[in-house]
């Protein structure tokens, strides 16, 4: 295969048959933190030319051990083996430098400056800034690897896959060799079509010689890429497996100590009730320069019916659920509440009409974390804890309290700050806060994200529940799979814009992918008949 | 072996109420390295600033006397500082406070009737939430820095009360020094302690941190400002960030404008260019001492007006700086930042 060479520089990968010491190799790590085992005594190989999965649900302790291997934290025990040699990364410089490179879930890209300039921050450390260097240098990449970067226009242009590609690129074109390539959660961003593109980019880089950790709790993505698995559990390793093609069953299984409890599906759906509120031609321009604008929004909340809003985040949704719950003013006759235009209404007026809602951001939003599970019990409906001015504590007290038990939230006490809970039961808390209520309205934004198994079973079953007591819901959620097993109707978001709404008996998945990707253009460039 | 700190898993209730106390005895010991160092007697300066006034009653009268507008002005900044409203214009507020209640006196200097009083303390109260309204509608209206607005009306009030009293209210008996008509008795406030300049404004200054803490502990607005830890959470709870700013400020400069009027309306006497308005920012002193709880600020006021009465007292006694006293405040704010480190992390020793 031909090799295109960059102004004479060697091809960046190390062709390295797939013998001789591992390329990495982990031997008892572990780290505490205050009250909680991180990671204990893990241990695990990964060879030259692997892709290797590190596989564990929310909370498994992945983050903490890529902390460690990427230099950002010291193990309080255990040893790192680089190429066969022991060493100590003291830092992401000094990782960088053996060769390895870090792909995380949150990018690091200025959205004004454009690609080149943007890779230029971090490759241009000696010498004169040279940005037509850089240019060269990233079309040569999208040659050699496949990756193709518009390498001039701005970040902010870019769809959320180019921007990952932007990062391994970062990665590939640095100045030591990238050995080690790491994928923290990759795809939870990306549509199923650009999944497909970077497992193609990958399996390249792989063949090529390049060691892959592919970090992810996505079971079907593990089995369709990666060649071994390594599965964390509550910060230990449970199995190192040689093959990825185990059953889905059986790595679920790994992963969670037992089968996850299926999920209840109450009695089949009935059909849906009166139309509770109503979306109608919502134009909203973007809040500041980042954000996206909401284009001709039309949607419908049936009682008894639950509507999927499915997409990749950023795509409006943050923006679509500020305008329906108030915390954002609309056109007056936009947005109707059993027929009353409710616009202009803000969030407390809203919550008196019956619509209630759980945040995306739970920690610093649903919760405030340095308030006590008491105060935060009130922070959507301190209203009916009011004397004349004055607060209830006594009730406030009692009504945390019957909120814990009645949600199985774990704690150790209503006093003590909401921080101290754990994504799981602090969801459970937020959600059971809301649904006591008696909302008539729901809506509800990545309801089990970071959720461990059993919380997220728990909170979807409420969801269900509500929905059979006459609720009219919208889920929004960018884990597709959970929106297929929950709704009624589905749509997707994209650019700002909702595709047709599509029932989901018999729903194409292939479309719903497509709909992901469409972004600005809209469905009609697509040639879509809604 | 190398000292490290160490993130506690929870803060530490212990260190917060240790942290003051460890504070003050650091700028104590590098006040007594700085007296070394200027060639006075440490220990001397020591007793002088720091135990003479609390040696004898009048002593303490003193100290009372200059706590009480530092409480006042203490308990409203802690309100505006945990609702994350920087108001730094205390010291403007005061002022305008102070102003706003002698307008009456200038105008009336014969004034008789119970009802005066009152009415003075009322109007200084006013004054200072007036003249608070004024950086709260800039910042709601047009997004303006409150620190900034705040600091820069103060020198706005500092102007303007030089003007008044060397202007249309400066009293022509007063051989052409500035200065209004001394405060009738019927607008002057009762003495509680004969002998002493203690006196009935002393007991509502240090009733309003009581006052202050009753309010966050149990009212709306206590929820409110709890929960403006979080700008998001407010928001989604349905709070108003401009309320709370109007809020906080009014309150702030309210309790301020009250204490300029009680130290013009008391202990001074009259209206003049100086009343001490930098005790404004002297609050801001005693509000993070106590830790920004409404409890603690009552010890500290009183620690900051010792601190007062003890580098007056220095002056005096040694013929020590008159900005040895502004210096030690600085040295106790910073000390207590630093030794707050500890109520979240601890000191650990590591092998190195």
């Amino acid at each position: 295969m031909p090799r295109n060479m960059d102004r004479g520089r060697e091809s960046k990968l190390d062709k390295q048959a797939a013998v001789g010491p591992p390329r990495l190799e982990l031997l008892g790590l572990s780290k505490h933190f205050p009250g909680v085992k991180a990671n204990d005594e893990v241990s695990f190989e990964i060879r030259r030319g692997e892709i290797h999965a590190l596989l564990g649900e929310n909370g498994a302790g992945k983050s903490t051990l890529l902390k460690m291997i990427f230099g950002l934290l010291k193990p309080d025990a255990g040893q790192i083996k680089w190429e066969g040699r022991i060493i100590q990364i003291g830092s992401p410089r000094h990782a960088q430098s053996l060769g390895m490179g870090m792909v995380q879930q949150h990018f690091a890209l200025l959205e004004s400056l454009s690609v080149a300039e943007n890779l230029a921050l971090t490759l241009n450390r000696r010498g004169r800034f040279d940005l037509e260097r850089i240019v060269h240098q990233i079309e040569a990449a999208a040659n050699e690897y496949g990756l193709k970067v518009p390498a001039r226009r701005p970040v902010h242009h870019l769809s959320v896959g180019e921007r990952q590609r932007v990062e391994i690129l970062r990665c590939l074109l640095q100045e030591e060799p990238l050995r080690l390539l790491i994928l923290d959660e990759p795809t939870s961003v990306l549509t199923p079509q650009e999944s497909k593109a970077l497992f193609a980019v990958l399996r390249n880089l792989a063949a090529d010689g390049l060691s892959i950790l592919f970090v992810s709790h996505k079971l079907e993505e593990v089995r369709a890429l990666c060649d071994r698995v390594t599965v964390l559990r509550k910060g230990e390793v449970v199995a190192r497996l040689d093959s990825a093609k185990e059953a889905v069953d059986e790595l679920a299984r790994l992963m969670v100590g037992e089968a996850p409890p299926p999920l209840l599906l109450s009695e089949k759906r009935k059909d849906a009730g009166p139309v509770r509120l109503q979306v109608e031609g919502l134009n909203l321009p973007a809040a500041d320069p980042h954000g996206m604008p909401l284009r001709n929004i039309n949607l419908e909340l049936r009682s008894g019916e639950i509507l999927g809003l499915a997409g990749v985040s950023g795509n409006g949704q943050a923006e679509l659920l500020a305008a329906l719950t108030g915390e954002r003013r609309s056109p007056t006759k936009s947005i109707l509440i059993d027929g009353l235009p409710v616009g202009y209404l803000d969030v407390r007026a809203r919550r008196r009409l019956g619509l209630r809602y759980v945040p995306e951001e739970r920690v610093g939003k649903g919760v405030v974390p340095e308030l006590s599970l008491i105060d935060n019990g009130l922070l959507t409906r301190w209203g009916r804890f009011l004397k004349k001015g004055w607060m209830r504590s006594r009730e406030a007290r009692e009504s945390a309290w019957r909120l814990c038990e009645r949600h199985h939230v774990r704690q150790t006490g209503v006093e003590h700050p909401a921080a101290s809970l754990s994504g799981g039961n602090l969801q459970k808390f937020i959600m059971g806060r809301e649904l006591d209520e008696q909302p008539t309205i729901f809506i509800a934004a990545q309801p089990t994200w970071g959720v461990d198994v059993a919380s997220a079973r728990r909170i979807q079953s409420q969801l269900l529940e509500l929905r059979a007591r006459g609720a009219a819901l919208m889920v929004i959620s960018d884990d597709l799979e959970e929106l297929l097993a929950l709704s009624d109707r589905i749509a997707v978001m994209s650019g700002g814009r909702i595709s047709p709404v599509r029932s989901i008996d018999g729903i194409d998945r292939k479309e719903l992918g497509r709909w992901m990707g469409a972004g600005r253009e809209g469905w009609e460039s697509l040639n879509d008949v809604a | 072996m190398s000292p490290v700190l160490e993130r506690r898993p929870q803060s530490s209730t212990v260190m917060r109420v240790i942290a003051p106390v460890i504070a003050a005895l650091a700028a104590t010991l590098i006040t007594l390295v700085l007296l070394a160092l200027s060639g006075k007697a440490p220990m001397e300066g020591f007793y002088a600033l720091f135990l003479a006034p609390l040696a004898t009653p009048s002593g303490w009268a003193q100290v009372l006397v200059k706590s009480a507008p530092l409480a006042l002005i203490g308990a409203g900044l802690v309100v505006a500082f945990r609702a994350r409203v920087w108001n730094i214009g205390a010291q403007g507020q005061y002022i305008a406070g102070a102003v706003a209640g002698s307008v009456l006196v200038i105008y009336r200097p014969e004034i008789t009737g119970g009802w005066v009083l009152p009415v003075i303390l009322l109007l200084g109260a006013v004054g200072g939430m007036v003249y608070a309204a004024v950086p709260a509608w800039l910042a709601i209206r047009f997004n303006a820095n409150v620190i900034l607005s705040t600091l820069m009306l103060d020198y706005v009030a500092l102007a303007g009360l030089h003007y008044l009293t060397f202007g249309p209210w400066r009293n022509p008996a007063n051989f052409g020094f500035p200065g209004s008509v001394s405060f009738p008795a019927s607008a002057s406030l009762p003495l509680l302690w004969p002998g002493t300049q203690v006196d009935l404004g002393v007991l509502l200054a240090f009733f309003a941190p009581l006052l202050v803490w009753g309010l966050l502990r149990f009212s709306l607005f206590g929820y409110q400002v709890r929960v403006s830890l979080s700008e998001a959470a407010s928001v989604y709870a349905g709070f108003s960030r401009a309320r709370m700013v109007w809020q906080s400020l009014l309150l702030s400069g309210g309790l301020a404008g009250l204490a300029g009027i009680l130290q013009v309306a008391g202990p001074i006497g009259q209206l003049q260019t100086d009343i001490s308005s930098d005790l404004g920012f002297a609050g801001i002193i005693v509000a993070y001492l106590a830790q920004l709880n409404p409890l603690g600020v009552m010890p500290a006021a009183l620690l900051v007006g010792l601190f007062y009465v003890g580098s007056a007292n220095a002056q005096i006694t040694l013929g020590l700086s008159a900005a040895l006293g502004e210096l030690l405040q600085g040295i106790l704010l910073l000390a207590l930042l630093a030794a707050n480190v500890l109520v979240h992390y601890r000191l650990r020793w590591r092998q190195a």
